[in-house]
């Protein structure tokens, strides 16, 4: 079997897209991914479906997938390192969403998605904890749902506040793309959080971490919240979005020699809010080598 | 330091812990919250206390689901008196051991809420439709028996209307501190039968002593034989298997091969 650098030259090249999740459609005054891609092709050149199982698809999924155009599948209640989570009925549902998305490959935050079973009211997401043992379960997790439901799983870094772990970040993430044979989803609204709760540089570790492994870019909004003196980011998907994740944006897209796909989340804003932010990406995208 | 997957899994509820009960951060910080290593202590303190409480409404939230599900049995307790399951080593176990939050606060508040929250808990129960693993006879999926105290049904339906009354609905009622009680308790038992269909809705009527009994003894995977003695012991005699197979043919009961 080939390894991961041999399979990403066949993922298909998906350019700018958008994100999705259940309802999200729903808001009054949304932008509609199908219109923006109807009006501007290159800034919508695929859509990212957040799927819990217990929700299924909305009938703005649903209606992107039957127009033909890519899609991502992101999956929102799995945690990777438990061998429990990967259960008969949730793989079945998992499998039902694929045939209606035909997605290009499935990514997700590889972190606690719920406490405990995967139950009503539990829902969650932390950051993985970032110690040596984690890697291994998180590794297989990947490696199974990969053979399982027969496409790429590429873990995406988590947001937080609070990080747990003597390893970096992006060690840990280093890691497990080696463990698990497998791409990574870079979140870099994430990634500037993380590195702002420990007290890092924006851009530390950048430079040791395999971005060939990069097979796609997330890019966000964020608002700085306080919490008794403790100034942290909140991820709001927002159109503002923090000069930390520029930086980082612009440091990650020219090194990213098997970047496929860089997605704008920003699913509960209207049109006129995020069109300049989706522009601007896709000028930065211009400008790649 | 090498960590067993089973002490990550343990330290991972202990996150969780932290993200939802503030009493157990000022636990970790002065060195006095059991049942951590040293080094798992040190990890866990290496990070600002200030950062486990960013998310203000996740306790509410956990709060909220818990109502969604068992108004009555909080309306009975009280809304602050309901909130302290999550800083209970009940919870703690949930998260710890894979269970529900829901189905443990069932268990737990059953001590304020008497049989109420026994009836609440096994609607949550049915509506989650599970099934026991395992070969044998057992109640099929969405199928629940429970014996309460007399009364406790009417109770619950008396108190949902009441909640249901305000305009918001029963949810905001029980959080804007809707109470509800005494709950029955004593003068003798009624036996009921939850079933909950694929779409989440629920029935709840009272059954025969001996129908309940049976079913609560196939709550968990038994054999055809085990089903049919307790069949007898409750009373059946010569057509226990008939009865047995009666159950799986009105399908109570399924029987899952070996």
């Amino acid at each position: 079997m080939s390894n991961f650098l041999q399979r990403v030259r066949h993922l298909p090249r998906l350019g700018l897209g958008l994100s999705t999740e259940y309802g999200a459609g729903d808001q009054p005054g949304v932008l509609d991914p199908l219109a923006v891609r109807a009006a501007w092709p290159e800034l919508a050149g695929l859509l990212e479906v957040g799927v819990e199982v217990a929700k299924g698809l909305d009938r703005h999924a649903l209606a992107w997938a039957a127009s033909g155009a890519p899609t991502t599948y992101h999956f929102l209640d799995i945690n990777l390192d438990d061998p429990e989570d990967l259960d008969p009925a949730w793989l079945d549902a998992v499998r039902e969403a694929c045939a209606a998305l035909r997605p290009a490959w499935m990514c997700g935050d590889a972190g606690l998605w719920h406490f405990g079973a995967r139950d009503r009211g539990h829902m969650l997401l932390l950051p993985p904890i970032l110690v040596a043992e984690a890697v291994a379960p998180m590794a297989e997790g990947i490696a199974a749902l990969r053979e399982a439901v027969g496409l790429e799983v590429l873990p995406e870094n988590p947001p937080g506040a609070a990080f747990v772990g003597d390893l970096h970040l992006l060690d840990f993430f280093a890691r497990l793309c080696d463990e698990a044979d497998t791409g990574v989803l870079l979140d870099c609204a994430h990634l500037a959080m993380y590195q702002r709760a420990t007290g890092r540089s924006v851009l530390d570790a950048l430079d040791g971490f395999p971005l060939d492994r990069v097979v796609e870019v997330h890019i966000a909004g964020g608002a700085e919240r306080d919490q008794a003196g403790l100034t942290w980011v909140e991820d709001d998907h927002g159109p503002r979005v923090l000069d930390d994740v520029w930086r980082i944006v612009d440091h990650v897209l020219p090194h990213a020699t098997n970047l496929r796909a860089v997605i704008v989340e920003c699913e509960r804003n209207p049109l006129d809010a995020v069109l300049p932010l989706l522009q601007q990406v896709a000028a930065r995208l211009e400008l790649r080598p | 330091m090498s960590r067993t997957r089973a002490g990550l899994r343990r330290l991972q509820a202990t996150i969780v812990r932290l993200m939802v009960d503030p009493d157990s951060v000022v636990q970790l910080y002065e060195g006095r919250l059991a049942g951590l290593s040293a080094e798992d202590a040190a990890l866990l303190r290496a990070v600002d206390p200030r950062a486990w409480a960013t998310d203000t409404f996740r306790r509410a939230r956990l709060l909220q689901a818990i109502v969604d599900e068992l108004p009555v049995s909080v309306a009975v307790l009280g809304l602050q008196q309901a909130d302290a399951y999550l800083s209970s080593e009940a919870f703690a176990q949930a998260v710890r051991e894979r269970g529900s939050m829901v189905l443990g606060f069932g268990a737990w508040a059953r001590r304020g809420a008497g049989d109420v929250a026994t009836l609440e808990r096994a609607i949550a129960l049915a509506r989650r439709r599970l099934a026991p693993p395992g070969p044998g006879l057992l109640c099929a999926p969405g199928v629940v028996a429970v014996d309460v105290a007399r009364g406790t049904l009417a109770f619950v339906h008396a108190g949902r209307a009441a909640l249901e009354a305000g305009e918001e609905g029963v949810t905001h009622a029980v959080i804007q501190g809707a109470r509800l009680g005494p709950a029955p308790r004593g003068g003798g038992e009624e036996h009921l039968l939850v079933i909950a269909d694929g779409s989440g809705a629920t029935t709840v009527e009272l059954a025969s002593k001996a129908l309940v009994g049976l079913l609560r003894a196939c709550a968990a995977p038994v054999s055809r034989r085990d089903a049919e003695r307790a069949a007898k012991r409750l009373g059946a005699g010569a057509e226990a298997a008939e009865i047995v197979a009666g159950l799986v043919e009105d399908g109570l009961l399924v029987e899952r091969p070996g």
